[in-house]
């Protein structure tokens, strides 16, 4: 009997002092530098935080009622579009639309709840970033979103991601280059490359199989 | 082995094909060619083979079919113009009901041949007019009818099978689920015109009258 006591114990020490070395070995909150103020007017403010592996540039947007963020992985593509004043060589601007104005994405995206994200900086950015945009108000939280990008050139709708989920009324999402992309609750049945759903597939497979043997062996028995 | 045995087993040959064919030329053509068009042009080859096998494996049947349909050409041509008639009023009514439902699901529709056509033109009108005709009639169709007996049974499960299979590589959610009903309508008015004619060519005669009809469509650009 005095055994098990002195077992259970010595276990709960054992659990007590892997605890208080989680506890203490716990990686520290990473403290954040100042945030750098690094344009401001009545309209646009955009705010610079650096962290230790990124740089997060957040943007409130007045006059589109608009609040996002950039965030950028450091690297040397990013320290060299980095100007002294800490400013980005990325127009960081973008617009949140529901139709765009002279193209086909309308006629070719009948989904309802499409948002249309429109980046004002066009082409390759210097390094992968992440963007966190604010969607309250046309997304509920915990919904699920596609990601398309819209090809101009080829004139298609190409997928990128799927399962976004929105979380305190924010999604997030990473892209390379800038152009327009699109967000949507469903799936784009037109667009390129979506994601093929191969288990349901399985499943019909292996029912018809079963209902044509069944069939025949009844008819068989018959 | 008996007669419905030979049936089965070449129907859940050519059913497994339809599968696995695609599954498998999506897993090693965008290694093949960076050319989309290319990529494309091997894809409708390769589905092209499998039509031909398919052809190959029911060549009696459809030489059978075939001498009905040169013999009783105006007979059947009509009857499958009244069941197109159908079909698009069925689509219409069924696509109508889920937008004002469902608004956020996108109805069946034939978009993305129509933009499809607009890049590959002469691969899609062969793909949609020759390749997915004959294919999709003689999986859904032709396979189904030769196993069930039973004509409401073979009429239903084909639908359904068919719907979902219109459906099924897309769907992420059960909710959306719901886009099989068009699809279901199509494959009911296809497997009651083979039904009742008894001639394979039937479904292919309706379904040859919407690709038209769809195309017409995008050549006046509605």
């Amino acid at each position: 009997m005095k055994k098990n006591y002195s077992i259970i114990i010595i276990s709960l020490l054992v659990v007590m002092v892997i605890c208080l070395l989680y506890l203490l070995l716990k990686k520290k909150p990473e403290s954040l530098t100042p945030k750098n103020i690094i344009a401001t007017n009545e309209v646009v403010s955009i705010t610079k935080t650096e962290l230790s592996d990124s740089v997060v540039y957040e943007v409130i947007d007045n006059q589109k009622g608009l609040t996002y963020s950039w965030t950028f992985e450091k690297n040397e593509a990013i320290n060299k579009s980095l100007k002294e004043n800490m400013e980005i060589d990325v127009n960081l601007n973008l617009n949140v639309l529901t139709s765009l104005k002279n193209s086909e994405l309308d006629s070719k995206v009948t989904n309802e709840d499409k948002l249309i994200v429109s980046f004002e900086h066009h082409g390759k950015l210097p390094s992968k970033a992440k963007i966190s945009l604010n969607v309250n108000g046309k997304y509920k939280n915990g919904e699920k979103l596609y990601l398309y990008y819209y090809n101009e050139e080829e004139g298609q709708i190409e997928f990128i991601e799927k399962d976004l989920t929105v979380k305190n009324g924010k999604v997030e999402f990473e892209i390379d280059h800038c152009s327009n992309y699109l967000l949507t609750g469903s799936i784009v049945q037109d667009a390129v490359n979506n994601p093929k759903n191969i288990n349901l597939i399985i499943i019909i497979m292996v029912v018809v199989i079963i209902v044509l043997i069944g069939a025949t062996l009844f008819q068989n028995k018959k | 082995m008996n007669d419905k045995m030979n049936k089965l087993i070449r129907g859940i040959l050519v059913f497994l094909l339809y599968i696995l064919v695609p599954y498998v030329l999506d897993m090693f053509l965008p290694g093949l060619t960076k050319s989309n068009s290319m990529e494309l042009l091997y894809r409708f080859m390769f589905m092209f083979l499998l039509l031909l096998f398919y052809g190959f494996i029911y060549r009696d049947d459809l030489a059978k079919d075939f001498k009905d349909l040169k013999k009783n050409f105006k007979k059947i041509a009509f009857k499958g113009f009244i069941y197109f008639i159908v079909m698009i009023a069925a689509m219409a009514v069924s696509n109508g009901i889920i937008l004002f439902l469902f608004s956020k699901f996108e109805p069946a529709s034939s978009n993305i041949i129509s933009s499809l056509m607009e890049t590959n033109t002469l691969l899609m009108v062969f793909y949609v007019f020759v390749i997915s005709l004959f294919t999709e009639q003689i999986v859904f169709r032709k396979v189904f009818k030769d196993i069930l007996d039973n004509k409401y049974f073979f009429i239903i499960f084909s639908s359904l099978i068919y719907g979902l299979f219109q459906i099924g590589y897309n769907v992420s959610s059960t909710a959306e689920l719901i886009s099989i009903v068009p699809y279901f309508c199509v494959g009911v008015i296809l497997s009651s015109s083979y039904e009742k004619t008894n001639n394979m060519f039937t479904p292919c005669l309706v379904y040859l009258f919407y690709d038209l009809f769809i195309l017409l469509g995008v050549i006046s650009g509605l």
